[in-house]
């Protein structure tokens, strides 16, 4: 979220910054109306400021009605019509003195009501309002409407809180039944300090002239609350506050006043009798006065009790800035950002310190002066960060939790760690230090480096105009501005290593000039002096008469991680060995397949395991698609072991196989469970491979406690032989990979026995277009019972007896415990 | 075996003009799976985005058919509609069961009642 909550009474929008002249009015008990008159000496008694005061009031009403001012607000009223009705100014006077005869109103009353409209503020609101529900009485709305102008006039025209309280009490106040009101200012430590109050005396305002932070008191229930609370009656409520002693059953309203997203103090009535429900044009009416009262506590210096000037130091973020590189965790320093109305919208990064690494490891600069919302959009989900910032902005009370989950997006895919939190208000500046857990750094950087794993940019080359359309990671991979020109396929050459030259030239004349699609693997010497090994396929796109129209491919990042290495290796060697045989894609298809995922046992050392895989082709090469299987013994000397089943066939889905299993991996070196581990491959599916759906069945076997967790991908469940019984796993929850932006998997544990067998398989394996999925599955169980000269025996018979018609590849896989 | 005839039959109705349903027989795999998201996109082309699909005809579905229900129904939910399965059969049914699918596609009872779901957003 962002912004203030309008409903929950947070701060809002301001009043609008034109100085309306405020009207008078003819009848015998209107409020007197404020100019903007000298402001009273601070150091009065507070009776002698009282009489000044009521004197000033007095006066300016009498100037007001003598005339320049009433008369302005007619004139204003009559610019307002001269705007809306697009006539002259002696026409709309005619027509303001229509109006309010044939309303039975005076100019002045029907003047303010046109500047009410015009001004749509929340004095507007709170008077239509009050039209809406009491429309019995005529005139009664005029004097709503004119009285909570007056206020605001009388307001922002006081010289200090004093004297703002003494005019909301009576103006705004006793219409509304109240005895006695007090304004609170939050300080920086988010005490409250009793800035004005009239209708409680001077003792009790002296008791009261302080709240330590912590102590409960009506007033501090709005700030933490950050709403408006009402209390039909202080004493039931069981909650102290300034005059309980005089009106203990009496009602109380206290409402946070805010500006820009911060709460500069609360607004407190107090009634002397118990409050029924009010109605709500009372509640906005109310509402209206808090945030007349956020604009005079805003703008009026802070005076005497108050020990730290934060309001009138500027925002502070410059000291704190200084302050925040003695730190040794991250630490950003935040800024309030408003929109044009004044809401508080996002926070600036103003200053990230020295010891400050962004978790999605993007330089400093691309962080320091952003907007937090910008650089960071998963901190309004998930953890609520941004929440809890706004918060401590807006009351001032300091936000510290250990363990926070933070959610930050690397490449898209959100990465949730957790950390210790710190946030507090300096100034107008907000400090958010944190301190991530050693376990989720390293997470975050290993799913970095699992990102770069299955970093696959697309490219097309327009031959007949040499446009060449770059997928934007493709910039980063070549290490080049995104406002150079990509490099064209026949420029390749020049970008490798020399050694490379001959490689690269064969693979452009089989994609050029034999069109056939092709692939090779070369190294990449980028401008920053950087080498990547850079595996790129490529596929003649013909146009209807035969010719080349254009070229379409992928590069994909390949020198990550030794593995990758390796199967870059055998796959070089495999290419180069086909090159001259090849014939079409599909056999690329295979040899990828197979380079990739040597259909041969893995070296595999985990001890008191045996694991058996087999995988087997499709018999026709255009169905060789996307099964992959995976066994490795993990750095924790565990075991994952995975089957999937990228769908469709072809070169498309062995990519999207070799990136998913590639990722997998990459992601279970961090020793995640499998659970979250395929909800990490189901936000790679669906974000770094277009349109690629896979399912797929991950465990992680713990040879210690002989106990193996599992979860599924809309892949069938593993099967359990144990003895002369086999059955198959429970279908555990589980949406496909990449159907969903983000998906959850249910987690289950099944402690093995020595002897047991686990098995897990491809649907090439059962699938029947005669036979429903349960009957399959029924006849491979019936197949795993039958008794077995060992784990590789096993499988043999598994896929011997397979039933399958459907000509799709199949891989199984087999663990034993010995 | 892959150069099985292709058999799938696929009988449109418009139902309104935001809504139709498509009765959809036979087997719907990887040959058929392409012709198939044709008459979806068709369908949305028209701007006809509620769509339900009778499934009570189909023998069997592969993960390149249900590769088309889940990117069908993300454009469908994209331009303001959706797209719902009605009356599959137990072979199918089970296929969605043990893909997830029913989690995020339930599916219903029959054509009645996948149309009733749409309520008056039709």
């Amino acid at each position: 979220m962002s912004g203030p909550r309008h409903q929950d009474g947070a701060p809002s929008t301001g009043l609008p910054g034109r100085a309306a002249p405020s009207p008078g009015t003819p009848d015998a008990t209107a409020p007197p109306t404020a100019g903007g008159g000298p402001a009273p000496a601070v150091d009065e008694l507070v009776d002698g400021r009282l009489a000044a005061t009521v004197e000033r009031l007095r006066g300016e009403v009498r100037a007001a009605h003598a005339a320049s001012e009433g008369r302005a607000l007619v004139e204003l009223a009559k610019g307002v019509l001269v705007e809306r009705l697009g006539c002259g100014p002696a026409q709309a006077a005619r027509h303001l003195a229509e109006l309010a005869d044939r309303a039975g109103l005076s100019r002045l009353e029907l003047a303010a009501d046109i500047i009410n409209q015009a001004a749509r503020d929340r004095v507007a609101e709170a008077a239509d309002a009050f039209v809406r529900t009491n429309v019995a009485e005529p005139g009664t709305a005029a004097s709503v409407a004119v009285r909570l102008r007056t206020a605001e006039s009388a307001a922002l025209g006081a010289g200090d809180t004093q004297a703002v309280a003494e005019s909301l009490l009576t103006h705004a106040l006793e219409p509304l039944g109240a005895v006695a009101v007090a304004i609170w200012t939050t300080g920086p430590d988010a005490s409250l300090s009793l800035r004005g109050h009239a209708g409680f005396g001077a003792d009790e305002a002296a008791r009261w002239h302080y709240v330590p932070p912590g102590v409960t008191t009506a007033a501090r229930q709005a700030l933490t609350g950050r709403r408006t609370v009402w209390y039909p009656s202080l004493s039931a409520a069981g909650i102290p506050s300034i005059g309980r002693a005089r009106h203990p059953d009496g009602g109380r309203v206290v409402v946070p006043a805010g500006t820009g997203g911060r709460i500069h103090g609360v607004l407190e009535i107090c009634w002397a009798r118990p409050l029924d429900p009010q109605p709500q044009a009372v509640e906005r009416q109310v509402e209206a006065l808090a945030e007349l009262c956020a604009h005079t506590l805003e703008a009026l210096p802070g005076d005497a009790p108050r020990a730290v000037p934060d309001l009138a130091a500027g925002d502070g973020a410059p000291e704190l800035a200084a302050l925040s590189d003695g730190l040794y965790d991250p630490a950003l320093v935040l800024t309030p950002h408003l929109d044009e109305a004044g809401r508080l919208v996002d926070f600036r990064i103003r200053h990230v310190n020295a010891h400050f690494q962004d978790p999605a490891g993007r330089p400093r600069g691309s962080v320091d002066g952003a907007l937090l919302l910008e650089a960071y959009p998963a901190t309004a989900g998930g953890g609520d960060l941004f929440d809890r910032i706004e918060r401590v902005h807006a009351t001032g009370e300091p936000f510290r939790a250990r363990r926070t989950r933070l959610t930050s997006l690397v490449d898209q895919v959100p990465l949730t760690s957790l950390a210790d939190i710190s946030i507090s208000r300096h100034g107008g500046s907000v400090l958010l230090i944190w301190r991530v857990e050693d376990e989720s750094a390293r997470l975050a950087s290993l799913l970095q480096h699992a990102q770069r794993l299955g970093r696959v940019g697309a490219f097309e080359e327009d031959v007949v105009t040499g446009d060449i359309t770059w997928h934007g990671q493709l910039f980063e991979l070549f290490g080049r501005r995104t406002t150079e020109p990509p490099v064209a396929l026949r420029d390749l050459a020049a970008h490798a290593h020399p050694d490379d030259a001959d490689t690269i030239r064969r693979f452009l004349q089989t994609v050029l000039y034999q069109r056939r699609v092709s692939s090779t693997a070369f190294r990449m010497l980028r401008h920053d002096g950087v080498t990547r090994h850079l595996r790129v396929t490529a596929e003649p796109a013909l146009g209807t008469d035969g010719g080349l129209q254009a070229v379409r491919g992928a590069y994909q990042d390949i020198s990550a991680q030794h593995w990758t290495e390796v199967a870059l290796t055998a796959t070089r060697d495999r290419l180069v060995a086909t090159e001259e045989a090849a014939e079409e894609r599909n056999r690329l298809t295979l040899q990828l397949q197979h380079a990739i995922m040597p259909p041969a046992k893995p070296p595999l050392d985990a001890p008191g395991l045996d694991v058996a895989v087999r995988y087997r082709p499709a018999e026709s090469e255009s169905l060789v698609g996307g099964d992959w299987y995976d066994a490795v013994v993990l750095p924790s000397k565990k075991v994952l072991l995975c089957v999937g089943d990228v769908a469709g066939h072809g070169v498309e889905a062995a990519t999207g196989m070799v990136v998913l299993r590639n990722a997998l991996r990459g992601l279970a070196v961090t020793g995640a469970g499998p659970g979250q581990l395929l909800s990490w491959l189901n936000s790679v599916a669906h974000h770094l491979t277009a349109h690629v759906t896979a399912t797929a069945v991950c465990g992680v076997y713990d040879p210690e406690r002989r106990t193996l967790r599992w979860a599924r991908a809309g892949h069938l469940p593993p099967v359990l032989v144990r003895g002369d019984d086999a059955a198959d796993l429970p279908l555990l929850r589980g949406l496909l990979l990449g159907a969903l932006a983000e998906a959850e998997y249910e987690e289950s544990e099944l402690r093995l026995e020595p002897g047991d067998t686990v098995l897990m398989y491809t649907d090439g394996l059962v699938e029947r277009r005669d036979t429903a999925v349960h009957d399959s599955v029924a006849q491979l169980l019936a197949v795993a019972r039958l008794p077995s000269d060992g784990l590789e025996r096993r499988l043999d018979q598994l896929l011997a007896r397979s039933k399958s018609d459907t000509d799709d590849d199949t891989c199984v896989i087999g663990v034993q415990v010995s | 075996m892959a150069e099985q005839e292709p058999n799938l039959d696929v009988d449109v109705e418009i139902r309104a003009a935001r809504t139709a349903v498509l009765s959809v027989g036979g087997e719907l795999d990887m040959e058929t799976a392409g012709g198939f998201e044709e008459h979806l996109t068709e369908q949305l082309r028209h701007g006809r985005c509620h769509l339900v699909l009778d499934l009570s005809d189909l023998a069997f579905m592969d993960s390149s058919g249900l590769n088309v229900l889940i990117r069908s129904v993300h454009r469908a939910r994209d331009a303001g509609g959706d797209l719902r399965l009605a009356a599959p059969t137990p072979a199918v049914r089970r296929i969605l069961e043990i893909t997830g699918v029913t989690t995020t596609m339930p599916p219903h009872e029959g054509v009645a009642e996948a149309l009733a779901a749409f309520g008056g957003a039709r």
